[in-house]
């Protein structure tokens, strides 16, 4: 069908910490490799900063370049996988109460092609995956993403 | 283009106490199904999935089940009235630890599929990782989630 399709979804979770704790499990390159870049972050998540994510179950480079940031309120940055164009990120942080925060993780710039849609699945289900690995962190120390892909 | 999707996880557990975790409904629903699900995976069987975040019941028509290897089911997609198919599949790593995949095929081409489709894609790796969780730890990890 020749529709016009926008590839681009959301996820979101809800965290029994609050949102400053959230925020800098995200920010703070150390505890985000506990539990996501588990090859290693090059540097915090500062606004204008280009910095080099590594995974250990993927190979390669994952430059990503954070266009905003906002303390304990959102995180947006672009980055791209080997071979494939850019794709927009965005994090919100909402505070729920003092105790917990609502995370929100939005995606956008796909092509409309087969690839980048099969593409677009996967980072859909990696960032849930990267939610359930973040509320793991935070509220049990535990890292989910060992043994996992 | 055709919206279908794989997700998959690997799990510290025997493949019989991972197909046993999707396939009883006691244990299905504690950190999936968290209001209940009516009945066994058995093949042939419709049974009822609910779910305390979301309303109604959800039928699930069970299409064919091998133990500790496959479940194929069918469900409704209530925006477009199409059938889904839904195959999990569990592969014996090492005598302690399974690989189980999980893929989702048979919408519409249109936004509002497409939009859904992300939906059950997010919402099938949530449910693998409560699931690990649920298995390896005993932690209900969709309780205060959605």
């Amino acid at each position: 069908m020749p529709s016009n399709l926008e590839l681009r979804f959301q996820v979101q979770a809800k965290i029994r910490k609050s949102v400053s704790e959230v925020f800098e499990a995200v920010h703070d390159s150390a505890k985000l490799s506990a539990y996501f870049t588990n090859g290693g972050s090059s540097g915090s998540m500062d606004r204008g900063k280009s910095i080099i994510w590594k995974f250990a179950e993927f190979p390669g480079n994952f430059p990503v370049n954070i266009t905003d940031v906002i303390q304990n309120r959102t995180i947006a940055f672009e980055w791209s996988l080997p071979g494939t164009s850019p794709v927009s990120v965005e994090f919100s942080f909402e505070p729920l109460d003092d105790h917990s925060t609502l995370v929100k993780i939005s995606c956008s710039g796909f092509k409309e092609n087969q690839q980048s849609l099969d593409e677009s699945y996967s980072h859909c289900s990696g960032w849930m995956q990267m939610l359930c690995s973040l509320k793991m962190y935070v509220e049990d120390g535990r890292n989910l993403r060992e043994f996992f892909f | 283009m055709e919206l279908r999707f794989q997700v998959q996880a690997k799990i510290k557990k025997p493949v019989g106490e991972v197909f046993d975790a999707i396939y009883n409904p006691k244990k299905l629903s504690v950190y999936f199904a968290r209001a209940r699900a009516t009945g066994p995976l058995d093949e042939g069987t419709t049974v009822m999935w609910e779910f305390s975040e979301f309303p109604g019941a959800y039928p699930v028509y069970v299409r064919e089940v091998s133990k500790d290897k496959r479940i194929l089911f069918e469900w409704e997609n209530t925006k477009t009235s199409k059938k889904l198919r839904v195959e999990m599949t569990f592969e014996r790593l090492d005598e302690n630890s399974t690989l189980l995949k999980i893929s989702e095929s048979g919408w519409k081409e249109n936004e509002e599929a497409l939009d859904e489709s992300y939906h059950h894609c997010a919402g099938w790796m949530q449910m693998l990782c409560c699931l690990k969780v649920y298995v390896e730890d005993g932690k209900n990890l969709r309780e205060f989630f959605i």
